[in-house]
């Protein structure tokens, strides 16, 4: 079961879609190619507004991780590991490890988990 | 010199914490507990009340209603801090400048938390990402904080001893502070037996959630010459922050730590070696390794090997947080760190005085990292 999940906005939706589609996908810059995490409606970098929502290759490293073993939210009883994965296009983002070993600078692809509540999250495993 | 306007805290105010967490009250309310403590900062510094010309009010409910409520009906300024622990070391900058600008003359800065008694939930804050970190369970300073922790332990080999034994000295000066929360001592047994709550960190990494007021005043050194105890001068503050979507950056707030050391040491004419102990913002026991970095104490990456060779504590070369701190004392979110770096100052400390105490760092970082030096 995840934690609370956010109802889509207008800026973030194709994030969710490609969550559903089974791909990672971020916006990108088009000025300075600077890609963007979270979604935003202008480019914290140039303010530019012109961004364009790419497919990513759902792969990288395990910046670090933690392990929860207190419970803060009532559908997610702990254990569970939260990683901080650095994307091999650049931006960091947070999910669960749900399968391997965690261990910083360990290679990770994201799957895709279908909550059954209206979003499917990117999650981690490691690789290989 | 007769119109010197150097900032000095001359009163200082605490409501007792040990006693107020043994005895829960839900209807004990955090304007009682402020006024508390700014009626013993009053009494503190022998400055009669119509002084005061300025408040700085933080986490109460209502700046106007703890005016009304201690009789600071005309105020030439008065302002409100939502009270996170980002905002204590703003209090005293914002106070001291407004001394040294002459916007003021007598400030009085004043906090109140009844937290633990209403049962405040910390750690649940949104986050500007939190919409994407709560899917999956991540919430609260401390699992950052544990995150930066267990990638530093990765880049610099800082070991969980480290941790410990900051743990284990903090609380050893709260066994000699008998105003404090968690007085009996603890080993480094204790310390890892101790559950993990977000792992790497464990309970006794975490601080305290308790109920309390603290306040201070702050005036010019012409006006602190002749009030009750020698006053204690601001002789610099410097405030860096790294603005970001997460609470706390990837090189653990080194640069931002260390971009603010020239703003800090260079008009005092003093560095790191200079200082006789340090009130440092610990929130978590990460914090402080970050910090000791930061600041400078010791050199990047060596703040486990400086911690494990007990420099830290009572009798070291840099006695930190001497009155328990966040962890043991009390959490009173930066405010009664302040308090405690002028009894070190004034020699009030009581068992836990720092001989010949002359110089204090007041340093928060969490996120924003504010710095002071106070000096006799
Ligand atoms: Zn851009």
């Amino acid at each position: 079961m995840p934690g609370p999940l956010p109802d889509p906005t207008e800026v973030d939706r194709p994030y969710w879609e490609g969550a559903r589609a089974g791909v990672l996908r971020l916006q990108r810059c088009a000025a300075c190619r600077q890609l963007l995490f979270p979604p935003a409606r202008r480019c914290p970098q140039c303010d530019g507004d012109a961004l364009r929502w790419e497919d990513l290759r759902g792969r990288g490293r395990i910046w670090s991780w933690v392990v929860f073993r207190r419970q803060y939210f009532p559908a997610m009883p702990p254990p569970y590991i939260v990683v901080r994965v650095r994307l091999d296009e650049g931006p960091l983002v947070i999910a669960n490890l749900v399968g391997g070993e965690p261990a910083i600078d360990a290679p990770v692809r994201a799957v895709f988990h279908d909550t059954g509540r209206g979003l499917v999250l990117p999650q981690f495993v490691v690789e290989g | 010199m007769s119109s010197d306007r150097t900032p000095c805290i001359v009163g200082i105010g605490a409501t007792p914490f040990g006693p107020l967490y043994r005895q829960l009250d839900p209807r004990r309310s955090a304007f009682d507990l402020a006024a508390d403590a700014f009626l013993r900062a009053l009494d503190d510094s022998g400055l009669a009340k119509r002084e005061i010309d300025s408040v700085i009010v933080g986490r109460l409910p209502s700046y106007l209603k703890f005016c009304a409520d201690v009789g600071l009906r005309d105020v030439r300024y008065v302002n409100f801090q939502s009270g996170g622990g980002n905002q204590s070391g703003l209090a005293l900058l914002q106070a001291a400048t407004l001394i040294r600008a002459g916007q003021a003359d007598v400030v009085a800065c004043v906090y109140g938390n009844n937290g633990r008694s209403v049962r405040v939930e910390y750690g649940g804050a949104p986050i500007p990402t939190s919409r994407y970190d709560d899917p999956y369970g991540m919430t609260s300073n401390g699992a950052y904080l544990g995150m930066m922790f267990r990638r530093h332990q990765y880049e610099f080999g800082t070991p969980a001893e480290a941790l410990a034994d900051l743990a284990i000295s903090i609380r050893a000066n709260a066994a000699l502070n008998p105003d404090a929360v968690m007085r009996t001592p603890i080993t480094r047994e204790d310390y890892f037996r101790a559950p993990y709550v977000v792992e790497p960190l464990r309970l006794l990494d975490y601080c305290l959630i308790n109920d309390g007021g603290v306040a201070y005043l702050v005036t010019t050194l012409e006006r602190a010459r002749s009030l009750k105890h020698p006053p204690v001068r601001v002789l610099s503050s410097a405030v860096a922050g790294a603005m970001g979507y997460f609470y706390g950056t990837e090189d653990f707030w080194y640069h931002t730590l260390a971009g603010l050391r020239a703003r800090l040491f260079g008009p005092a004419g003093v560095g790191p070696a200079d200082l006789d102990c340090a009130q440092i913002y610990d929130n978590f026991t990460p914090s402080l390794v970050f910090a000791l970095e930061g600041i400078g104490v010791c050199e990047r990456g060596g703040a486990g090997d400086w911690i494990l060779a007990g420099n830290h504590r009572l009798g070291g070369v840099l006695p930190l947080n001497t009155s328990g701190g966040h962890l043991s004392e009390g959490y009173l979110q930066g405010w009664a760190l302040t308090v405690e770096a002028v009894r070190q100052l004034r020699g009030q400390a009581g068992a836990r005085q720092v001989p010949g105490c002359e110089l204090v760092l007041d340093l928060t970082c969490s996120p924003i990292c504010s710095a002071h030096l106070l000096a006799r």
